[in-house]
């Protein structure tokens, strides 16, 4: 099974679903149990998202709130905000 | 391709019958950020670690004296590279953050509006409820960086968080009937827990040292 067919057996799945058998199916799953790997210290996060996410950090905290304003125009350019690492990372 | 991998499991003492006669059993409880399964750390030094956080733990609840209590289980994990579902890959990466994000987005507005789905959700709905991928897909194996909860500095390009690989095999047997989990034995980690324990203080202290550079 490559990649497309894989997508597209998970959006037709989730596109046909009942909200009543998405809800057994997030309980099948553990999501009362089962905790982020965030709670612990431990983030999953890809190599890719790593780069950005140092970029923006280090903006934020050492290059001040001018410098800041200016990289966060550029990353809404280049869709950075909406990334995994920055939303585990806030 | 075959995919064989030494991998290293922390338990108890007093398991290690049960495991030698019977195997691991599947791991379950909110730690099981790859879903459900039998976990393995690539490292042993990691699988030592991990028993020696549930003791510290478990002996600071109860308001004992810490005692180790430590057995470090080493197997084989054998399948075929196309059957390893690896998030290092970043072709699997996405398919999982589809699924990660699709979940978060259409989760219902009840108790769970404000609950982060974590890993362990998604990979518990593509493996129990979307059957195509226990079909095609006997282990997940991921990278895992410990921050700790205060720390997002970075002062090197390539990032200081300290990595940790982790396998949580899904099938116990592959499609062929051969077993997924072979050569279980006792890796024998007291010739080197004094290696062992430099690294586990290391880890500690590092995470100390950059928190204080964090707040200076």
């Amino acid at each position: 099974m490559d990649i497309n067919e894989q997508l597209q057996l998970i959006r037709e799945h989730f596109a046909n679903i009942s909200i009543e058998d998405f809800e057994r199916n997030l309980q099948r799953a553990g999501i009362e149990v089962i905790r982020p790997a965030s709670d612990y210290g431990y983030y999953l996060v890809p190599p890719e998202d790593e780069v950005v996410s140092y970029k923006t950090t280090v903006d934020k905290e050492y290059r001040g709130a001018e410098v800041n304003m200016k990289f966060s125009n550029r990353s809404a350019d280049c869709s950075y905000e909406g990334s995994d690492s920055m939303r585990l990372a806030a | 391709m075959t995919y064989n991998e030494i991998g290293y499991h922390g338990t108890k003492k007093a398991n290690q019958d049960g495991i030698l006669g019977n195997g691991i059993h599947q791991s379950v409880g909110e730690r099981h950020w790859l879903g459900d399964g039998v976990y393995f750390f690539t490292e042993a030094f990691h699988a030592y670690k991990w028993r020696y956080d549930a003791c510290r733990d478990n002996m600071c609840k109860q308001g004992k004296a810490f005692e180790l209590d430590c057995l470090i289980i080493q197997a084989r994990i054998n399948t075929l590279d196309e059957r390893v579902f690896d998030l290092t890959k970043y072709q699997h990466k996405l398919v999982f953050d589809e699924i990660l994000n699709t979940i978060e987005k259409i989760k219902p507005r009840s108790c769970w509006e404000k609950k982060a789905v974590a890993e362990g959700v998604a990979f518990n709905y593509m493996f129990n409820v979307l059957a195509d991928f226990r079909r095609n897909y006997d282990a997940v194996k991921a990278l895992f960086q410990w921050r700790g909860k205060m720390l997002n500095c970075y002062n090197l390009k390539l990032s200081s968080d300290k990595p940790q690989m982790q396998i949580c095999v899904k099938n116990e047997l592959m499609p062929s009937g051969e077993q997924t989990i072979q050569s279980i034995g006792i890796y024998d980690h007291n010739d080197e827990i004094d290696n062992l324990e430099k690294l586990r203080v290391s880890w500690s202290y590092s995470a100390r040292n950059r928190q204080h550079r964090n707040y200076r």
